[in-house]
Formats: C-alpha cells, structure tokens, sequence
C-alpha cells in the first residue's frame, strides 16, 4: 500500500486541498478509521487552526476538550496531554482505537495562533512524540486549506502528501500550484485524490486524465455518494456504509487510481 | 427377412424375440442419434452465448459471432437478441461515458502557475521550511 513505509516505521500523512469544500477531513477520517479497523495503530491530529472540524466527524464534544494542539504549540501542555480517545465512533463494543489531537475551536486561540505561528521543530517533536509513544503505524494530519505558512509547516514535516481536487474548473489551477510547491518541497510520496466525482464517469479514465495533466501519480477516484451528503458531519461514512465502493477503496488506494480494498 | 440371415430355422419364439431385441437396439441407436442432435441444438447456441458474455465482460460489444443463433426462431434465438440489444445498449452507455471524461477539459494556465509557485518557493521564508523538512526526513 502507498501508505505504508519500506522499512515498515510509522508514516506521517498529510491530507491537503487548495480550496475548501473537498471532503478533505471527511476523507482523512475515513482513511484514519479503515485502517483503525485494520489493525493498525492510528492517530490524527487536526492542523486545520484557522478552521477545526475534523472533532464533529469523530462526535468529540468540544466541551470535553480541556488541552488542545494549540495548547501544545504554545508550551502549555505535552503533546499526550491533547489527544482524545474517539474510538467510540466504532460502537459501544468495538475493539478498535482511534485517538485524536483536535484543534482548538475558541476564537481567541485561533486568533493567537494565526498572529504568532508556531516553531515548525516544536509540531515535529509533537509527532514524534506521539509516534513513538504508542509506536503508531500512521499519523494522520488534517490540514487547512490554502498554501499559507502555516499549512506549508504541517505538510512539511510529513512523509506522504494526499492532495484532494474535486473535478471543477474552480480546482484545477489551485491544485497544479499545490502540487508544484509541494513538488519543491521534495516530498518523498505526493499523490492526488479526485473526490466527488460525478458517478457516471469512469474512474480510471478520470484518474489517467488527471494524472496527465499533472504528472502526479492518481491513488484513487471516489464517487460521489448521495448517502455521504444524507450523513453530513453526523458519523463517519465507511462506518455508516461499510458496503459502499468508496468505503471499500479507502484503505486501498493506489497509484493506478484503482480502488482494492485489500491491498494494505 | 433377407437381411435377417441368422434368424432362418430358429424356433418361432426365438425369433420374435431376437427381431424385438434387434428392434430395441435400432430405436436406441435413432434416440441415441436424435438425442445427440438435439442436445448439440442446444448446447452450441448456449456456448456461443456463454462466449458471447465472456466477450462482454472483457468490453468488447461486438457479437457478431452470435449472429448464427439470434437468426433461430426459437426460445435460444430470442434470448440472443435480447441479448445482443442490452449489449448494444451498455456498449452505447460505455461509450458516451467515455466521451464526457474525453470533453472533461482540465484547464490549467501554465504561465500563472509558474508565477505562483515562484512567488512561495523563491521566498526566504520557503527556502528555510525546505531545509528544515529535508532534515526532518532524514531522522
């Protein structure tokens, strides 16, 4: 599988969009809970400061949240003091475990971070921390979207970069500039995922289009599912629609932009 | 009874029994013979079907083979013709499906591209953030 490193050390994914409105977070929890569901150990931390959402996916009630990444990026609190046990989003009775290090949704803290930044060393000490902790087979990093400092510093420290477009004019330009600075940054893994395709189009020739125009592996094609619009930010989809296709790609993704849920 | 040679100068019952024996045999044979016909009327049709949707499955639309069994006038012949319609009709579908993905234009200005990416990457700010991710890496 593409996400998975050669000498079989965790991996940092970064899940990224020039705009907004990709099912970015939907699709990093998505993955994160496949391959939760795998076995494997998982951890996500939501970089998206200016925008935090990824907790209402994994129904964490902000109210519960007493330290977040922003408490950590400003010297407040270890990084394990932030993460939050959200494994509930398998059931009652799941053996599963998912944990999550959310963003602060208090404005005030997202002000602050936006005017001060925060020391890109101190968030790659955070991750390898957390790595190493619980000896984690992947970290999961839900970003905002855009290209400012801020998302440049969380996709920066990562091993593997999805970059997410939806197939839209509106799209198209902003990724091919994502894609050529994140080309500049020399990540070791970068491949695009077209999401919310129109169901009628075929997915591996939309894959080898994209891919063409730019020159960028394609890990996957998922089409768009009026179930997933029907469930909102209520639950996460592959858990809610196990059987769907696009459950079934998640933890599957390849570079043909072909979908196997068995590849891992 | 010419051809019945061996049958002269047995006793009478014997020989109605020996004509009843060689008559069973000779219906056999023509059961034999029309059920070979018949299964080979039916099995071949079903083959060129099942050929027919393997071609299909492969996405090929063009089932000219089957030309032979949707011409029959039987139960085989109107089952190949459906057939051969709904492949038509899912070749048809395939093909404007590969049309719209064809007229799917990605439009990329090549030139302002160029210059966005310069305007982040040749920043100190940039340069800085790509050495510090190189060293990360190599952790």
């Amino acid at each position: 599988m593409i996400l998975k490193r050669e000498d079989g050390m965790s991996k940092i994914i970064a899940i990224h969009s020039f705009r907004g409105g990709t099912r970015k977070s939907n699709t990093t929890a998505n993955l994160a809970c496949l391959l939760a569901k795998k076995g494997n150990r998982v951890r996500v931390v939501d970089t998206d400061i200016q925008s935090p959402g990824i907790h209402v996916l994994f129904n964490l009630d902000p109210k519960n949240i007493t330290y977040s990444l922003n408490d950590f990026l400003w010297g407040k609190c270890g990084i394990d003091r932030a993460v939050y046990d959200v494994s509930g989003v398998f059931g009652p009775t799941a053996g599963e475990k998912l944990f999550l290090i959310p963003s602060s949704i208090r404005t005030g803290d997202i002000a602050r971070v936006l005017h001060y930044g925060y020391d890109i060393n101190l968030l790659k000490e955070g991750y390898q921390k957390t790595i190493e902790q619980l000896a984690l087979d992947y970290l999961f990093i839900d970003t905002h979207p855009g290209l400012n400092e801020e998302t440049l510093m969380s996709i920066a420290v990562s091993d593997v970069l999805l970059i997410i477009l939806r197939p839209d004019q509106q799209d198209y330009q902003g990724t091919a500039v994502t894609v050529e600075v994140s080309r500049a940054l020399e990540f070791p893994r970068m491949f695009l995922i077209v999401n919310e395709a129109p169901a009628s189009l075929s997915g591996d020739a939309l894959a080898a289009k994209v891919a063409a125009a730019y020159n960028c592996d394609v890990a996957g094609v998922l089409p768009h599912a009026d179930e997933m619009m029907t469930l909102g930010s209520s639950g996460i989809f592959c858990l809610q629609h196990p059987d769907s296709a696009s459950s079934h790609s998640g933890t599957g993704i390849s570079p043909t932009g072909s979908w196997d849920g068995s590849r891992d | 009874m010419g051809w019945l040679p061996g049958l002269i100068g047995c006793p009478e019952d014997r020989r109605i029994g020996t004509v009843r024996e060689f008559g069973i045999l000779q219906m056999s044979l023509v059961g034999a013979c029309a059920a070979i016909v018949f299964v080979r009327k039916v099995t071949d049709p079903l083959a060129s079907l099942a050929h027919a949707a393997q071609t299909v499955e492969q996405g090929c639309y063009d089932l000219s083979g089957l030309a032979a069994v949707s011409e029959r006038g039987d139960e085989l012949g109107r089952l190949a013709r459906s057939f051969e319609q709904m492949a038509g009709k899912v070749g048809q579908r395939e093909k404007t499906l590969q049309r719209q993905v064809d007229e799917l234009k990605i439009m990329i200005d090549r030139e302002k591209q160029a210059q966005d990416v310069s305007e982040i990457v040749e920043t100190d700010y940039f340069r800085s953030l790509k050495e510090k991710a190189r060293k990360f890496r190599q952790i």
